[in-house]
């Protein structure tokens, strides 16, 4: 059930008025039941999965922070970690790992083959896995209490409008929020209602319609000279932006619809002036956890080889960061070429700012800011393509296979389409600039009048109705 | 919260009487008219000899009853199969009376109900064609056919076929007719055809701006795909290749309940003495080089045409393999479809 779809809207539609007409204590009780009917609608086993997670957490949870002397605190941690790490890694990573042994086999002529598992990718396990991971880690470091309600413990990792695609949201600022009755507030629904409309604005206008042309070349990467690619990667980077924070915007929607303020994961990562930068306003719940509980242990722990542990930290970080996203060598590339990125950028950090304070400010600027962008986008093609080789052979392309020939371009794009794509992401972006500098959509509007309220959102419904393109395009974080 | 679900529903007003009237009185698909008065119109100008352009969505099996019940004198050659097989006209059968009664997605359920409707006016053509589609060989019958089931049926029994029908119970087709009033690609449809003239024309002219249904029941794509280069149709080729579940895809062998009905359609026309053609429609070079070596079932359909036209002496014309009708990339108006250039190849038209 994906959040622009009718069966989507009726079934939040009736949540939300019994949400608010039965007794706010019970509350939690009729999110686990409505998230549990959410996650059951797909594959109704998925449930199984979370049920485990979540009540073997709640244990250990509680067993982290009872347990004395430290060294049975660390072994139940130890333990908690290990069995977390091990149900995402069965149910993502294995058949990855079973082609790869199988792959070995055959390299060294063993006579031997692991037959893959038939093994479904529950809903959002790489989203609830991260945060209870995280969870057992602050109650290890005596950074949070356990939770000691299994009710208020279960609707946190399945609360549904976040249990899809995050945001990662951690327990110490979700679980006091589950805890205070909500009362109907029009200071929270209007705004709620308002990230949903927008989300929804840019899911299908901008990357329904781009994921038109950029499906067309990405699946089939051979029959595309250089400059399709280019400018299909171009396209692709932002329609995975308007995607997947046209997604976030629609699960804060909600949430906030229901009283419950989530982490936005976007900060304008169009305007970074460096990889580093780019990674503090993309995806940033995901990004400050492996910050968190990655880089930080790990720098610190290998504070001795001076700088060379920062960039091992990084490495580290970056890679269970690609990998996080997918069982296969382009995500793990992709982490790397991050790595790269982010490694140069602190091993150069001097000799950088020399220049930028030799070259005017503004010229620095937009020159650093359109080569993190460049260069973001060069990563999404190992993020998009689906094999290895295709994504080299698109590279390859890019720069061997290069004409300024307009006519071969095989995007699909029609006038119409590139007017709306333009246009749709022109008003994205300054609308998120101006989001970002005055605080919120509804900042911004709730200084304007009734009738230029209603105007404004018809101007949106109905550019949606009309410029939407509707099929069965599911988010893209979806599939993570 | 009373208040906030008034303005809701208050704001909610005017967007939703926008979709469902638009919807309602542009209707593309024509799907809010129980006397099939579209249908009805085109049939009665198509026997009146006039051709009928900015022909839109419509249900093209009752227009196909209404066209053949309204006929005064029986055609000589009758041509069946889908909407590759529409461009079929007079011209390719000079000095007989051709009618082309191709619907889209046809099926060979399509084929009984039409002859039935022959039958019954007591009409019998010397030659019919059948257009044979890949896909027809392979798939479970759709829904379509069920617009004149009665016709069909009426043929099954005589040729004694039992065909089980798995209807839907009428409140789901209603829920699906009226559900479109509330979808939004349905309005944009609907948007559209507000803003383009969509109301049909009556012209003794053969090739219009939109499609053109002509009086011999054959039809013309309009200018969008006249206008449409080689180039631009390899890309929607690829871009079908890219983005569809392969219509071949998951399927190993013949269908037994279309292979039955094939066969035995074939069987009751030759026992009328009928003569038989096959056509059999050629896939883009593009896309047959990738069906033609990712799923066997390609050359299965073949062997099994070729085979059954030999058994039964039916003339062929045409292959699936669109070298050895020596059509090229610039033949085809997509990846399935000829353009009217790739049909006088195949039916030899310049020789």
């Amino acid at each position: 059930m994906i959040f622009n779809s009718v069966e989507f809207f009726l079934f939040f539609s009736v949540v939300f008025v019994l949400y608010y007409l039965i007794s706010p204590k019970l509350q939690w009780g009729l999110l686990i039941l409505a998230s549990s009917f959410f996650i059951m609608y797909s594959v109704p086993s998925f449930i199984l999965v979370l049920l485990v997670v979540i009540l073997f957490n709640y244990v250990t949870g509680i067993q982290i922070d009872k347990a004395k002397p430290d060294a049975l605190k660390k072994q139940i941690f130890t333990l908690s970690s290990v069995v977390n790490i091990s149900i995402l890694v069965f149910y993502k990573y294995i058949n990855f790992l079973l082609e790869n042994v199988n792959y070995l086999f055959s390299t060294f002529n063993a006579d031997a083959s692991i037959p893959m598992i038939s093994v479904l990718l529950p809903l959002g396990i790489s989203f609830y896995i991260f945060q209870v991971i995280s969870y057992n880690y602050d109650i290890y470091w005596e950074i949070e209490q356990p939770e000691r309600h299994l009710g208020h413990f279960a609707a946190y990792l399945m609360f549904f409008p976040k249990i899809v695609s995050g945001p990662i949201e951690r327990a110490s600022r979700f679980l006091p929020q589950i805890k205070s009755p909500k009362k109907f507030d029009y200071q929270n629904v209007v705004p709620g209602l308002q990230l949903i409309l927008w989300g929804l604005f840019k899911k299908v206008v901008i990357a329904d319609r781009i994921a038109t042309s950029t499906d067309l070349v990405f699946n089939d990467v051979g029959n595309y000279q250089g400059l399709s690619i280019l400018i299909a990667t171009g396209l692709y980077t932002i329609q995975l932006y308007a995607d997947f924070s046209g997604y976030t915007d629609m699960a804060l929607g909600l949430a906030r619809m229901l009283g419950f303020k989530l982490t936005d994961n976007f900060n304008r990562p169009f305007s970074a002036t460096s990889i580093s930068d780019f990674w503090r306003r993309w995806h940033i719940t995901l990004s400050s956890w492996v910050t968190d509980y990655i880089y930080t242990p790990v720098s610190a722990e290998k504070r001795g080889w001076n700088k060379w542990g920062i960039v091992y930290a990084l490495f580290l970080t970056f890679v269970i960061l690609g990998a996080w996203h997918g069982a296969s060598w382009n995500f793990i590339f992709y982490g790397v070429l991050h790595t790269m990125a982010v490694s140069y950028e602190f091993l150069t950090k001097k000799y950088r700012k020399r220049w930028s304070e030799v070259v005017p400010t503004k010229i620095y600027t937009s020159i650093s800011n359109f080569l993190t962008v460049a260069y973001f986008g060069f990563t999404l093609i190992f993020f998009r393509v689906v094999s290895f080789d295709g994504a080299l052979l698109a590279i390859r392309k890019v720069f061997f296979d290069f004409s300024l020939s307009l006519s071969g371009l095989g995007l699909g794009i029609s006038l119409k389409n590139a007017i709306i794509i333009v246009l749709g992401t022109i008003i994205m972006l300054k609308l998120d600039k101006w989001k970002m500098k005055k605080g919120g959509l509804n900042i911004l509007l709730a200084a304007q009048s009734g009738l230029f309220r209603w105007l404004f959102y018809y101007l949106i419904v109905f550019s949606v109705m009309i410029f939407g393109v509707f099929g069965t395009n599911n988010f893209i974080y979806f599939q993570f | 919260m009373k208040a906030f679900v008034k303005k809701i529903i208050l704001f909610s007003l005017l967007p939703i009487i926008i979709l469902v009237s638009i919807n309602y009185f542009y209707d593309p698909a024509n799907l809010f008219d129980p006397e099939f008065s579209y249908e009805r119109s085109i049939a009665n100008y198509l026997n009146e000899g006039w051709n009928v352009t900015n022909v839109g969505n419509m249900d093209e099996r009752m227009l196909q009853k209404y066209f053949i019940e309204g006929m005064k004198t029986a055609p000589d050659v009758v041509v069946m199969g889908s909407s590759n097989s529409m461009y079929i006209d007079s011209s390719f059968y000079p000095g007989q009376k051709l009618i082309n009664n191709a619907v889209s997605s046809a099926t060979f359920h399509d084929f009984l109900a039409i002859y039935d409707i022959y039958e019954s006016k007591g009409f019998k053509p010397k030659k019919v064609v059948l257009g044979i589609a890949p896909y027809m060989l392979i798939h479970p019958t759709n829904d379509f056919w069920l617009s004149y089931k009665e016709d069909f049926f009426d043929l099954s029994d005589k040729i004694g076929i039992e065909v089980q029908i798995k209807n839907k119970p009428d409140y789901i087709v209603q829920w699906e007719k009226w559900k479109q009033l509330f979808s939004l690609s349905y309005f944009q449809q609907s948007v559209n055809r507000m803003f383009n003239n969509k109301d049909i024309h009556i012209t003794h002219q053969q090739f219009g701006e939109g499609s053109t249904k002509v009086n011999d029941g054959s039809y013309n794509d309009g200018q969008y795909y006249l206008k449409k280069s080689s180039s631009q149709i390899d890309v929607t080729v690829k871009r079908f290749i890219a983005s569809s579940t392969n219509e071949f895809s998951g399927y190993t062998e013949i269908n037994k309940e279309q292979k039955e009905l094939l066969i035995n359609f074939v069987d009751y026309l030759i026992a009328q003495n009928i003569e038989i053609e096959f056509f059999m429609m050629a896939l883009h070079p593009i896309y047959y080089d990738y069906v033609s070596n990712k799923y066997p079932i390609v050359h299965i359909i073949d062997d099994f045409l070729s085979d059954l036209a030999k058994q039964k002496n039916i003339k062929v014309i045409g292959t699936i393999d669109p070298d050895q009708s020596g059509l090229k990339n610039s033949d085809f108006n997509d990846y399935c479809h000829l353009n009217l250039n790739g049909f006088y190849k195949t039916f030899n038209i310049y020789d």
